[in-house]
Protein backbone atom coordinates (compact mmCIF):
# COMPACT_ATOMS: atom_id res chain seq x y z
CA UNK A 1 0.00 0.00 0.00
CA UNK A 2 1.15 3.54 -0.86
CA UNK A 3 1.87 6.14 1.80
CA UNK A 4 -0.64 8.88 1.88
CA UNK A 5 0.75 12.11 0.29
CA UNK A 6 -1.61 13.89 2.94
CA UNK A 7 0.82 12.24 5.69
CA UNK A 8 3.05 14.82 4.67
CA UNK A 9 1.28 17.85 6.02
CA UNK A 10 1.67 16.44 9.37
CA UNK A 11 2.71 19.54 11.80
CA UNK A 12 3.91 19.56 14.90
CA UNK A 13 2.63 22.08 17.27
CA UNK A 14 6.14 24.13 17.05
CA UNK A 15 5.91 26.73 20.43
CA UNK A 16 5.77 30.40 19.12
CA UNK A 17 6.27 33.63 21.19
CA UNK A 18 3.82 35.96 20.13
CA UNK A 19 4.43 39.84 20.26
CA UNK A 20 5.44 40.96 23.91
CA UNK A 21 2.62 43.69 23.84
CA UNK A 22 -0.08 40.85 22.99
CA UNK A 23 1.20 38.46 25.46
CA UNK A 24 1.28 41.19 28.24
CA UNK A 25 -1.74 42.34 27.45
CA UNK A 26 -3.39 39.13 27.54
CA UNK A 27 -1.72 38.20 31.17
CA UNK A 28 -2.66 41.26 32.49
CA UNK A 29 -6.83 40.91 31.13
CA UNK A 30 -6.29 36.94 32.73
CA UNK A 31 -5.06 37.72 35.87
CA UNK A 32 -7.74 40.96 36.45
CA UNK A 33 -10.26 38.10 35.36
CA UNK A 34 -9.40 35.92 37.31
CA UNK A 35 -8.93 38.02 40.44
CA UNK A 36 -5.32 36.97 40.75
CA UNK A 37 -2.17 38.72 40.85
CA UNK A 38 0.47 38.42 38.80
CA UNK A 39 4.14 38.88 38.73
CA UNK A 40 6.02 41.11 36.55
CA UNK A 41 8.20 38.46 35.18
CA UNK A 42 6.04 36.87 32.71
CA UNK A 43 9.11 33.75 32.97
CA UNK A 44 7.27 33.36 36.20
CA UNK A 45 9.25 31.52 39.12
CA UNK A 46 6.55 30.20 41.32
CA UNK A 47 7.95 31.78 44.35
CA UNK A 48 7.03 35.28 42.95
CA UNK A 49 3.73 34.73 42.85
CA UNK A 50 1.26 36.08 45.16
CA UNK A 51 -2.36 37.07 45.59
CA UNK A 52 -3.55 40.32 45.75
CA UNK A 53 -6.68 41.54 47.18
CA UNK A 54 -8.97 42.04 44.67
CA UNK A 55 -9.99 46.39 44.57
CA UNK A 56 -13.84 45.49 45.67
CA UNK A 57 -16.05 47.53 43.11
CA UNK A 58 -17.50 50.66 44.50
CA UNK A 59 -20.79 49.94 43.45
CA UNK A 60 -22.78 46.49 44.04
CA UNK A 61 -22.08 44.25 41.52
CA UNK A 62 -24.77 42.32 39.75
CA UNK A 63 -25.07 38.73 41.03
CA UNK A 64 -22.80 36.74 38.98
CA UNK A 65 -21.36 39.61 37.33
CA UNK A 66 -17.96 41.10 37.30
CA UNK A 67 -17.80 45.23 37.20
CA UNK A 68 -14.36 46.13 35.93
CA UNK A 69 -12.26 48.52 37.33
CA UNK A 70 -11.06 51.84 36.02
CA UNK A 71 -7.60 50.23 36.42
CA UNK A 72 -8.94 47.71 34.65
CA UNK A 73 -10.18 49.87 31.77
CA UNK A 74 -7.16 51.45 31.09
CA UNK A 75 -4.59 48.39 30.69
CA UNK A 76 -6.58 46.14 28.37
CA UNK A 77 -6.48 46.86 25.11
CA UNK A 78 -10.54 45.90 24.09
CA UNK A 79 -12.68 47.67 24.93
CA UNK A 80 -14.43 45.93 28.01
CA UNK A 81 -18.45 44.71 27.18
CA UNK A 82 -20.86 46.16 29.09
CA UNK A 83 -22.75 43.36 30.28
CA UNK A 84 -25.68 45.63 32.32
CA UNK A 85 -26.72 49.16 33.14
CA UNK A 86 -28.65 49.62 36.14
CA UNK A 87 -30.64 52.54 36.88
CA UNK A 88 -30.09 54.28 40.67
CA UNK A 89 -33.02 56.54 41.92
CA UNK A 90 -32.47 59.04 44.78
CA UNK A 91 -35.62 59.71 46.61
CA UNK A 92 -36.81 61.45 49.73
CA UNK A 93 -38.54 58.74 51.24
CA UNK A 94 -36.55 55.21 50.04
CA UNK A 95 -38.83 53.29 52.38
CA UNK A 96 -42.05 54.23 50.37
CA UNK A 97 -40.87 54.25 47.38
CA UNK A 98 -40.13 50.81 47.95
CA UNK A 99 -43.45 50.24 48.91
CA UNK A 100 -44.50 52.00 45.85
CA UNK A 101 -42.78 50.36 43.15
CA UNK A 102 -44.15 46.88 44.59
CA UNK A 103 -47.41 47.92 43.87
CA UNK A 104 -47.45 50.28 41.04
CA UNK A 105 -44.84 48.08 38.89
CA UNK A 106 -44.48 44.40 41.30
CA UNK A 107 -41.40 45.21 41.65
CA UNK A 108 -39.77 42.51 44.36
CA UNK A 109 -37.42 43.57 46.74
CA UNK A 110 -33.96 41.76 46.56
CA UNK A 111 -32.49 43.53 50.20
CA UNK A 112 -32.19 47.25 51.50
CA UNK A 113 -28.79 48.34 53.65
CA UNK A 114 -30.07 50.28 56.64
CA UNK A 115 -27.95 52.86 57.83
CA UNK A 116 -27.38 53.46 62.02
CA UNK A 117 -29.62 56.86 60.51
CA UNK A 118 -31.95 55.37 59.10
CA UNK A 119 -31.82 56.70 55.98
CA UNK A 120 -32.24 53.73 53.23
CA UNK A 121 -28.58 53.35 51.77
CA UNK A 122 -29.20 51.22 49.10
CA UNK A 123 -31.41 48.84 48.03
CA UNK A 124 -32.37 46.62 45.54
CA UNK A 125 -35.63 45.78 43.70
CA UNK A 126 -35.89 43.25 40.27
CA UNK A 127 -38.75 44.36 38.27
CA UNK A 128 -39.52 41.46 35.60
CA UNK A 129 -36.12 40.33 34.75
CA UNK A 130 -34.31 43.84 35.38
CA UNK A 131 -32.70 45.34 38.73
CA UNK A 132 -32.97 49.14 40.11
CA UNK A 133 -31.11 50.65 43.28
CA UNK A 134 -33.04 53.06 45.26
CA UNK A 135 -31.52 54.94 48.19
CA UNK A 136 -32.48 58.14 50.11
CA UNK A 137 -30.94 61.06 49.82
CA UNK A 138 -27.19 61.40 50.63
CA UNK A 139 -26.72 65.22 49.53
CA UNK A 140 -23.00 64.64 50.97
CA UNK A 141 -22.34 61.77 48.39
CA UNK A 142 -24.17 64.18 45.51
CA UNK A 143 -26.88 62.27 46.01
CA UNK A 144 -30.07 64.04 45.48
CA UNK A 145 -34.07 63.79 45.19
CA UNK A 146 -36.04 64.89 42.38
CA UNK A 147 -37.78 66.64 44.62
CA UNK A 148 -34.73 68.75 46.08
CA UNK A 149 -33.95 69.33 42.76
CA UNK A 150 -37.39 70.47 41.36
CA UNK A 151 -37.51 68.16 38.78
CA UNK A 152 -35.67 65.24 37.28
CA UNK A 153 -33.70 65.12 33.57
CA UNK A 154 -33.82 61.41 33.23
CA UNK A 155 -36.75 58.58 32.99
CA UNK A 156 -36.83 55.26 33.19
CA UNK A 157 -38.42 53.54 30.09
CA UNK A 158 -39.81 50.11 30.99
CA UNK A 159 -41.02 47.51 28.33
CA UNK A 160 -43.81 45.96 29.23
CA UNK A 161 -46.13 43.05 27.87
CA UNK A 162 -49.41 45.83 28.24
CA UNK A 163 -49.01 49.61 28.91
CA UNK A 164 -52.87 49.92 29.60
CA UNK A 165 -52.70 47.32 32.78
CA UNK A 166 -49.23 48.99 34.49
CA UNK A 167 -50.81 52.29 33.87
CA UNK A 168 -54.09 51.80 35.81
CA UNK A 169 -51.81 50.18 38.32
CA UNK A 170 -49.40 53.11 38.60
CA UNK A 171 -52.06 55.62 39.08
CA UNK A 172 -54.14 53.28 41.42
CA UNK A 173 -50.46 53.20 43.66
CA UNK A 174 -50.52 56.84 43.06
CA UNK A 175 -48.48 58.36 40.53
CA UNK A 176 -49.20 60.96 38.46
CA UNK A 177 -50.62 60.21 35.13
CA UNK A 178 -48.34 62.31 32.62
CA UNK A 179 -49.93 60.70 29.51
CA UNK A 180 -51.80 58.02 29.30
CA UNK A 181 -52.01 55.42 26.72
CA UNK A 182 -51.47 56.07 22.84
CA UNK A 183 -50.54 53.57 19.67
CA UNK A 184 -47.08 55.89 18.91
CA UNK A 185 -46.22 56.98 15.12
CA UNK A 186 -42.96 55.29 15.43
CA UNK A 187 -44.80 51.77 16.30
CA UNK A 188 -44.90 51.38 19.76
CA UNK A 189 -48.05 52.36 22.89
CA UNK A 190 -46.60 54.17 24.94
CA UNK A 191 -47.62 55.91 28.72
CA UNK A 192 -45.95 58.35 30.96
CA UNK A 193 -46.58 58.72 34.54
CA UNK A 194 -45.06 60.71 37.18
CA UNK A 195 -44.05 58.44 40.66
CA UNK A 196 -44.88 60.53 43.66
CA UNK A 197 -41.38 60.84 44.50
CA UNK A 198 -40.32 62.58 41.27
CA UNK A 199 -39.55 59.86 39.00
CA UNK A 200 -40.43 60.08 35.44
CA UNK A 201 -41.41 56.63 33.96
CA UNK A 202 -42.59 55.88 30.17
CA UNK A 203 -44.30 52.31 29.55
CA UNK A 204 -43.70 51.16 26.65
CA UNK A 205 -45.24 48.33 24.78
CA UNK A 206 -42.73 47.70 21.70
CA UNK A 207 -44.85 47.01 18.49
CA UNK A 208 -44.21 43.47 16.65
CA UNK A 209 -42.93 45.47 13.83
CA UNK A 210 -40.52 47.36 15.29
CA UNK A 211 -39.96 50.71 13.52
CA UNK A 212 -40.48 51.56 9.51
CA UNK A 213 -38.09 54.38 9.16
CA UNK A 214 -39.75 55.14 5.64
CA UNK A 215 -42.88 55.26 6.62
CA UNK A 216 -42.83 57.11 9.65
CA UNK A 217 -40.62 59.68 7.70
CA UNK A 218 -42.94 59.84 4.69
CA UNK A 219 -45.89 60.59 7.80
CA UNK A 220 -45.99 64.48 9.28
CA UNK A 221 -44.93 63.82 12.80
CA UNK A 222 -42.38 66.96 12.77
CA UNK A 223 -39.64 64.89 13.04
CA UNK A 224 -37.09 62.60 11.11
CA UNK A 225 -35.71 59.22 11.93
CA UNK A 226 -31.67 59.62 11.31
CA UNK A 227 -29.30 56.67 10.84
CA UNK A 228 -26.10 57.68 13.20
CA UNK A 229 -23.97 55.93 10.66
CA UNK A 230 -22.80 58.61 8.91
CA UNK A 231 -19.36 60.64 8.84
CA UNK A 232 -18.93 63.41 11.80
CA UNK A 233 -17.79 66.51 9.42
CA UNK A 234 -20.76 67.55 6.76
CA UNK A 235 -18.77 69.55 3.95
CA UNK A 236 -21.31 72.12 2.69
CA UNK A 237 -20.52 73.68 -1.21
CA UNK A 238 -22.22 76.43 -3.11
CA UNK A 239 -23.04 76.40 -6.65
CA UNK A 240 -24.33 78.68 -8.99
CA UNK A 241 -26.47 75.85 -10.79
CA UNK A 242 -26.84 73.23 -7.53
CA UNK A 243 -29.73 71.14 -9.39
CA UNK A 244 -27.24 70.67 -11.93
CA UNK A 245 -23.84 70.18 -9.05
CA UNK A 246 -26.44 67.57 -7.27
CA UNK A 247 -27.00 65.58 -10.59
CA UNK A 248 -23.14 65.32 -11.22
CA UNK A 249 -22.47 63.90 -7.72
CA UNK A 250 -24.85 61.55 -7.35
CA UNK A 251 -24.97 60.41 -10.97
CA UNK A 252 -21.31 60.60 -11.72
CA UNK A 253 -19.42 60.40 -8.32
CA UNK A 254 -21.90 57.97 -6.71
CA UNK A 255 -23.24 60.02 -4.04
CA UNK A 256 -26.68 59.31 -2.46
CA UNK A 257 -29.69 61.85 -2.87
CA UNK A 258 -31.12 61.66 0.45
CA UNK A 259 -32.71 65.51 0.72
CA UNK A 260 -32.73 68.10 -1.19
CA UNK A 261 -34.57 71.13 -0.25
CA UNK A 262 -35.74 73.68 -3.02
CA UNK A 263 -36.86 77.71 -1.92
CA UNK A 264 -40.68 77.28 -1.64
CA UNK A 265 -40.88 80.14 -4.58
CA UNK A 266 -38.33 79.18 -7.27
CA UNK A 267 -37.56 74.73 -7.11
CA UNK A 268 -34.20 75.46 -9.34
CA UNK A 269 -33.05 77.17 -6.06
CA UNK A 270 -31.80 75.04 -3.31
CA UNK A 271 -32.32 75.97 0.24
CA UNK A 272 -30.48 72.94 1.57
CA UNK A 273 -29.22 69.19 0.59
CA UNK A 274 -27.87 66.16 1.73
CA UNK A 275 -26.11 64.07 0.12
CA UNK A 276 -24.40 61.06 1.96
CA UNK A 277 -21.37 59.23 0.44
CA UNK A 278 -22.24 55.03 0.98
CA UNK A 279 -18.47 54.51 2.35
CA UNK A 280 -19.36 57.36 4.95
CA UNK A 281 -19.64 61.59 5.02
CA UNK A 282 -22.02 64.35 3.82
CA UNK A 283 -21.94 67.04 1.56
CA UNK A 284 -24.43 69.58 1.36
CA UNK A 285 -25.30 71.33 -1.71
CA UNK A 286 -26.79 74.73 -1.77
CA UNK A 287 -27.45 77.40 -4.17
CA UNK A 288 -24.84 80.25 -3.80
CA UNK A 289 -25.80 84.08 -2.24
CA UNK A 290 -29.22 82.99 -0.15
CA UNK A 291 -30.03 86.17 0.99
CA UNK A 292 -30.55 84.59 5.02
CA UNK A 293 -27.96 82.31 4.99
CA UNK A 294 -24.31 84.00 5.31
CA UNK A 295 -22.54 81.23 4.47
CA UNK A 296 -23.94 81.03 1.26
CA UNK A 297 -22.86 84.58 0.46
CA UNK A 298 -19.04 83.77 -0.75
CA UNK A 299 -17.13 82.66 -4.26
CA UNK A 300 -18.05 79.10 -5.85
CA UNK A 301 -15.95 77.07 -6.98
CA UNK A 302 -13.00 77.61 -5.07
CA UNK A 303 -13.15 74.69 -2.43
CA UNK A 304 -11.43 71.17 -2.42
CA UNK A 305 -12.77 67.80 -0.69
CA UNK A 306 -11.38 64.63 -0.25
CA UNK A 307 -13.68 61.79 -0.38
CA UNK A 308 -12.54 57.93 0.59
CA UNK A 309 -13.50 55.20 -1.13
CA UNK A 310 -12.03 51.70 -1.82
CA UNK A 311 -13.48 51.76 -5.57
CA UNK A 312 -11.27 54.70 -6.90
CA UNK A 313 -11.16 52.94 -9.99
CA UNK A 314 -14.82 53.08 -10.28
CA UNK A 315 -15.37 56.26 -9.77
CA UNK A 316 -12.65 57.71 -11.66
CA UNK A 317 -14.08 55.37 -14.61
CA UNK A 318 -17.15 57.70 -14.48
CA UNK A 319 -15.55 60.78 -14.37
CA UNK A 320 -13.51 59.71 -17.52
CA UNK A 321 -16.40 58.49 -19.04
CA UNK A 322 -18.82 61.91 -17.42
CA UNK A 323 -15.52 64.29 -19.35
CA UNK A 324 -14.49 66.21 -16.03
CA UNK A 325 -11.25 68.26 -16.16
CA UNK A 326 -8.60 66.01 -14.87
CA UNK A 327 -6.62 67.75 -12.24
CA UNK A 328 -4.37 64.88 -11.35
CA UNK A 329 -4.54 61.28 -13.00
CA UNK A 330 -5.38 57.98 -10.88
CA UNK A 331 -1.84 57.17 -9.88
CA UNK A 332 -0.50 55.82 -6.48
CA UNK A 333 0.08 58.71 -4.21
CA UNK A 334 3.50 59.50 -2.72
CA UNK A 335 2.20 58.96 0.78
CA UNK A 336 0.57 55.82 0.48
CA UNK A 337 0.05 52.41 -1.88
CA UNK A 338 -3.55 53.19 -2.49
CA UNK A 339 -4.85 54.82 -5.84
CA UNK A 340 -5.97 58.46 -6.06
CA UNK A 341 -7.08 60.92 -8.32
CA UNK A 342 -8.64 64.78 -8.94
CA UNK A 343 -11.14 66.12 -10.81
CA UNK A 344 -12.75 70.11 -11.53
CA UNK A 345 -16.37 70.14 -11.19
CA UNK A 346 -18.33 72.10 -14.01
CA UNK A 347 -17.93 75.18 -11.35
CA UNK A 348 -14.02 74.56 -10.56
CA UNK A 349 -14.25 72.87 -7.46
CA UNK A 350 -11.27 69.94 -7.37
CA UNK A 351 -12.91 66.61 -5.87
CA UNK A 352 -10.27 64.23 -5.00
CA UNK A 353 -11.03 60.56 -4.19
CA UNK A 354 -8.51 58.22 -2.86
CA UNK A 355 -8.01 54.74 -0.47
CA UNK A 356 -6.13 56.43 2.08
CA UNK A 357 -8.17 56.99 5.10
CA UNK A 358 -5.61 58.38 7.36
CA UNK A 359 -4.39 55.24 9.07
CA UNK B 1 5.54 37.29 52.02
CA UNK B 2 3.57 34.50 53.56
CA UNK B 3 1.03 32.88 51.10
CA UNK B 4 -2.31 31.86 52.63
CA UNK B 5 -3.21 28.27 53.29
CA UNK B 6 -5.70 28.55 50.51
CA UNK B 7 -3.19 29.27 47.67
CA UNK B 8 -0.64 26.55 49.01
CA UNK B 9 -3.79 24.33 48.45
CA UNK B 10 -4.38 25.17 44.97
CA UNK B 11 -1.36 25.20 44.15
CA UNK B 12 -0.82 21.52 45.43
CA UNK B 13 -4.05 20.42 43.52
CA UNK B 14 -2.79 22.55 40.40
CA UNK B 15 -6.02 24.64 39.77
CA UNK B 16 -7.49 28.01 41.19
CA UNK B 17 -6.44 31.14 39.43
CA UNK B 18 -2.70 31.76 39.76
CA UNK B 19 -2.59 27.63 38.42
CA UNK B 20 -3.74 29.32 35.80
CA UNK B 21 -1.63 32.19 35.35
CA UNK B 22 1.52 29.95 35.87
CA UNK B 23 -0.26 27.74 32.72
CA UNK B 24 -0.28 30.42 30.65
CA UNK B 25 2.90 31.54 31.30
CA UNK B 26 4.21 28.34 29.88
CA UNK B 27 1.31 27.62 27.21
CA UNK B 28 1.55 30.53 26.02
CA UNK B 29 3.41 29.85 22.94
CA UNK B 30 2.27 26.59 22.39
CA UNK B 31 -1.05 28.13 21.71
CA UNK B 32 -0.20 30.64 20.02
CA UNK B 33 2.27 28.65 17.70
CA UNK B 34 -0.52 26.05 17.24
CA UNK B 35 -2.82 28.72 16.22
CA UNK B 36 -0.54 30.89 14.09
CA UNK B 37 0.28 28.16 12.16
CA UNK B 38 -3.04 26.85 11.01
CA UNK B 39 -4.81 30.24 10.58
CA UNK B 40 -1.80 32.15 8.88
CA UNK B 41 -2.26 35.56 10.53
CA UNK B 42 -0.93 37.12 13.19
CA UNK B 43 -4.06 38.87 14.49
CA UNK B 44 -6.58 36.23 14.07
CA UNK B 45 -4.44 33.98 15.61
CA UNK B 46 -3.84 36.90 18.17
CA UNK B 47 -7.67 37.33 18.45
CA UNK B 48 -8.17 33.28 18.99
CA UNK B 49 -5.13 32.52 21.29
CA UNK B 50 -7.36 34.99 23.56
CA UNK B 51 -10.27 33.35 23.10
CA UNK B 52 -8.67 30.17 24.55
CA UNK B 53 -7.38 31.62 27.36
CA UNK B 54 -11.27 33.29 28.53
CA UNK B 55 -12.26 30.01 28.09
CA UNK B 56 -9.78 29.08 30.78
CA UNK B 57 -10.90 31.97 32.81
CA UNK B 58 -14.29 30.63 32.52
CA UNK B 59 -13.30 27.02 33.23
CA UNK B 60 -11.37 27.78 36.43
CA UNK B 61 -14.58 30.22 37.73
CA UNK B 62 -17.16 27.29 36.79
CA UNK B 63 -14.76 24.84 39.52
CA UNK B 64 -13.74 22.53 36.38
CA UNK B 65 -12.15 19.93 36.96
CA UNK B 66 -9.77 18.58 36.40
CA UNK B 67 -8.17 21.84 35.84
CA UNK B 68 -6.86 23.49 32.06
CA UNK B 69 -3.95 21.58 30.84
CA UNK B 70 -1.88 22.15 27.81
CA UNK B 71 -3.51 19.47 25.87
CA UNK B 72 -7.08 20.89 27.05
CA UNK B 73 -5.88 24.11 25.74
CA UNK B 74 -5.07 23.02 22.31
CA UNK B 75 -8.05 21.15 22.04
CA UNK B 76 -10.37 24.33 22.81
CA UNK B 77 -8.12 26.41 20.28
CA UNK B 78 -9.12 23.92 18.17
CA UNK B 79 -12.67 24.30 18.53
CA UNK B 80 -12.06 28.03 18.06
CA UNK B 81 -10.31 27.90 14.77
CA UNK B 82 -13.22 25.41 13.27
CA UNK B 83 -15.57 27.68 14.71
CA UNK B 84 -14.15 30.91 13.68
CA UNK B 85 -13.62 29.40 9.68
CA UNK B 86 -17.06 27.88 9.84
CA UNK B 87 -18.50 31.79 10.90
CA UNK B 88 -16.25 33.29 8.71
CA UNK B 89 -17.56 31.07 5.50
CA UNK B 90 -21.25 32.04 6.93
CA UNK B 91 -20.22 35.76 6.41
CA UNK B 92 -18.97 35.17 3.03
CA UNK B 93 -21.05 33.17 1.38
CA UNK B 94 -18.27 30.91 -0.08
CA UNK B 95 -19.41 28.80 -2.44
CA UNK B 96 -18.23 25.09 -1.83
CA UNK B 97 -15.67 23.56 -4.25
CA UNK B 98 -18.16 22.09 -7.14
CA UNK B 99 -17.85 19.17 -7.27
CA UNK B 100 -15.97 17.18 -10.54
CA UNK B 101 -15.80 13.53 -11.77
CA UNK B 102 -15.33 11.19 -8.99
CA UNK B 103 -10.94 10.56 -8.29
CA UNK B 104 -9.51 7.80 -7.35
CA UNK B 105 -7.94 7.58 -3.86
CA UNK B 106 -4.45 6.77 -5.40
CA UNK B 107 -2.99 10.30 -5.77
CA UNK B 108 0.75 9.52 -6.05
CA UNK B 109 2.58 13.23 -5.36
CA UNK B 110 4.94 15.04 -2.76
CA UNK B 111 2.74 17.72 -1.39
CA UNK B 112 4.43 20.87 -1.44
CA UNK B 113 3.87 22.10 2.21
CA UNK B 114 3.25 26.12 0.94
CA UNK B 115 0.92 24.79 -2.24
CA UNK B 116 -0.90 23.07 0.30
CA UNK B 117 -1.30 25.71 2.56
CA UNK B 118 -2.66 27.78 0.10
CA UNK B 119 -4.83 24.91 -1.12
CA UNK B 120 -6.47 24.76 2.75
CA UNK B 121 -6.91 28.25 2.92
CA UNK B 122 -9.11 28.42 -0.14
CA UNK B 123 -11.20 25.50 0.75
CA UNK B 124 -14.71 25.19 2.47
CA UNK B 125 -14.72 25.78 5.96
CA UNK B 126 -15.79 21.75 6.69
CA UNK B 127 -13.14 20.44 4.01
CA UNK B 128 -10.40 22.96 5.45
CA UNK B 129 -11.62 21.71 9.19
CA UNK B 130 -11.51 18.33 8.54
CA UNK B 131 -8.34 18.08 6.97
CA UNK B 132 -6.42 20.35 9.52
CA UNK B 133 -7.71 18.13 12.08
CA UNK B 134 -6.93 14.70 10.42
CA UNK B 135 -3.48 15.76 8.80
CA UNK B 136 -1.39 18.83 10.16
CA UNK B 137 -2.82 17.62 14.19
CA UNK B 138 -2.54 13.92 13.21
CA UNK B 139 -6.22 13.09 14.95
CA UNK B 140 -7.58 9.98 14.06
CA UNK B 141 -11.17 9.97 12.43
CA UNK B 142 -12.65 9.48 15.94
CA UNK B 143 -11.34 12.46 17.08
CA UNK B 144 -11.74 14.42 14.26
CA UNK B 145 -15.60 13.26 14.28
CA UNK B 146 -15.87 14.38 17.92
CA UNK B 147 -14.66 18.31 17.28
CA UNK B 148 -16.85 18.60 14.24
CA UNK B 149 -19.67 17.19 16.20
CA UNK B 150 -20.36 14.39 13.08
CA UNK B 151 -20.88 10.40 13.47
CA UNK B 152 -17.51 8.76 12.50
CA UNK B 153 -19.02 7.67 9.38
CA UNK B 154 -19.92 10.92 8.23
CA UNK B 155 -16.40 12.25 9.09
CA UNK B 156 -14.64 9.23 6.85
CA UNK B 157 -17.26 10.89 4.02
CA UNK B 158 -16.52 14.21 4.12
CA UNK B 159 -12.29 13.72 4.65
CA UNK B 160 -12.88 11.80 1.14
CA UNK B 161 -14.84 15.09 -0.41
CA UNK B 162 -12.12 17.27 1.36
CA UNK B 163 -9.24 15.14 0.11
CA UNK B 164 -10.72 15.38 -3.44
CA UNK B 165 -11.93 18.88 -2.97
CA UNK B 166 -7.91 19.03 -2.02
CA UNK B 167 -6.75 17.45 -4.86
CA UNK B 168 -8.82 19.58 -7.92
CA UNK B 169 -7.87 22.69 -6.18
CA UNK B 170 -3.69 21.43 -5.91
CA UNK B 171 -4.06 20.52 -9.45
CA UNK B 172 -2.13 18.26 -11.48
CA UNK B 173 0.38 20.74 -12.72
CA UNK B 174 2.43 21.09 -9.14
Amino acid sequence: MMTDPFDRLARRIESQRPREQFATNLRVRLVDELGAAGTDQRSASTSSLQLARRIEPTIPPIKGRRFMSAATEQRSTQAQPVTALVPYLTVHDAAAALDFYAAAFGASEVHRFVGDDGRIGHAEVAIGSVSIYVSDEHPEMGAVAPRSLGGTSAAMVLAVPSVDAVYANALAAGAEGLRPPNDEPHGDRMATVLDPFGHRWNLSQPSVEGLDVDSYNAGDHGFEVRSPTQGGIWAGVVYEDALDAIDLLVEVFGFERRLVVPDETDSSVIVHSQLSWPEGGIVSVTSVGLDHRRYNQRQTGNDSLYVITADPEGVWRRCVDAGLEVVNPIGTASYDEGLVFSVRDRAGNIWSFGSYDGT
Amino acid sequence: MSETPDIAGNRMRGSGPDALVLLYDTALPDVYGYLVSRCGSVSLAEDLTSEVFMAAVAAVQSGRKPAPTVAWLISVARNKLIDHWRHREVEQRRLAVVDGPTLSDDWEVVLDVMRSNEVLAALGAHHRSALTLRYLDGLAVREVADHLGRTVHATEALLVRARHAFRRLYGEDA
